[in-house]
């Protein structure tokens, strides 16, 4: 009996273990894939805004248009596509969330791995497993409070609130 | 005028530098966190700080807090521009001394108008 145990102990040791290591590896790829995107739209979001601030002079510069009204026109887009580009401020704090909330969970995980190693006694085994739950709230509770309320804008007439 | 942008991304200081330059407001200077804006306020003076909230460092309510407890800078206007839309921050803004809140992303003529109001009020009172 005592040996069946063991056996289902290790087992379900193994399978923990097994399963620990599978989720790290696919949070660490997603942070990688995180991190890439966040310097991509990075590097896009500047050439983007150096482009319109480019074509903002351009525009401001010239006096051929056929009506005022077009140039007008002209710079009210362009300001509008400047001023969206706000949104990069905003997605940027988003990535960085999620970066943080997967490097928590990485942590996590490494955690609970090192708490693993136990001895073949079913008593020790609740007993660990209930040490262990301990120390995953306390590290969720402590993940939780690492973040401020997300920006919940999800559109570009979020800001127009008459606040004071 | 002279305006102090507090934004630790360099594409929103660039975008509110702009708008305010559009705006006719030339004389600008920034920073990118609350210690390095208020290391600029002790040194130099601003009539207007526009700031975000979320910084490393110091955050915006920290360097709006720190603004009026400095006697020397108590009565600078503070214009909170940031992506915090949360009842409490707002709330914490207001009675922290913050003269307006506007939310990102906001357009030119939300700048406008409350750098107006604010500057309307501001004449008043002197």
């Amino acid at each position: 009996m005592k040996t069946s145990n063991v056996s289902t102990e290790q087992g379900l040791l193994t399978l923990f273990s097994s399963l620990v290591n599978l989720v790290d590896s696919h949070v660490s790829e997603a942070s990688s894939d995180l991190r890439n995107t966040e310097l991509i739209l990075d590097d896009a979001i500047k050439r983007l805004i150096d482009s319109f601030y480019a074509i903002h002079r351009e525009v401001e510069g010239r006096k051929d248009f056929e009506t005022i009204d077009q140039h007008e026109i002209l710079v009210r887009h362009l300001q509008e596509a400047i001023i969206s580009l706000q949104f990069h401020d905003i997605t940027t704090q988003l990535l960085q969330r999620i970066t943080v909330r997967l490097n928590g969970l990485c942590n996590i995980l490494l955690t609970v791995t090192e708490m693993s190693d136990i001895q073949s006694n079913t008593d020790n085994l609740i007993t660990h497993l209930q040490e262990v739950d301990k120390t995953l709230m306390q590290l969720n509770n402590s993940l939780h409070n690492l973040f401020a309320q997300a920006p919940p804008q999800q559109n570009m007439t979020s800001g127009d609130i008459e606040l004071f | 005028m002279k305006f102090l942008v507090v934004d630790d991304f360099s594409t929103m200081r660039r975008i509110i530098c702009n708008l305010l330059k559009e705006l006719g407001y030339t004389n600008i200077d920034e920073a990118e966190d609350g210690n390095h804006a208020l290391g600029k306020l002790k040194r130099e003076s601003f009539d207007f700080i526009i700031s975000d909230w979320n910084m490393p460092g110091m955050d915006g309510l920290q360097l709006l807090q720190a603004v009026r407890a400095d006697p020397t800078l108590s009565k600078l206007p503070v214009l909170m521009v940031t992506a915090e839309a949360k009842k409490e921050n707002i709330i914490a803004a207001a009675q922290a001394g913050a003269s307006g809140y506007i939310v990102k992303p906001f357009t030119a003529a939300t700048l406008d108008e409350k750098l107006k109001k604010i500057i309307e009020k501001l004449n008043k009172t002197e």
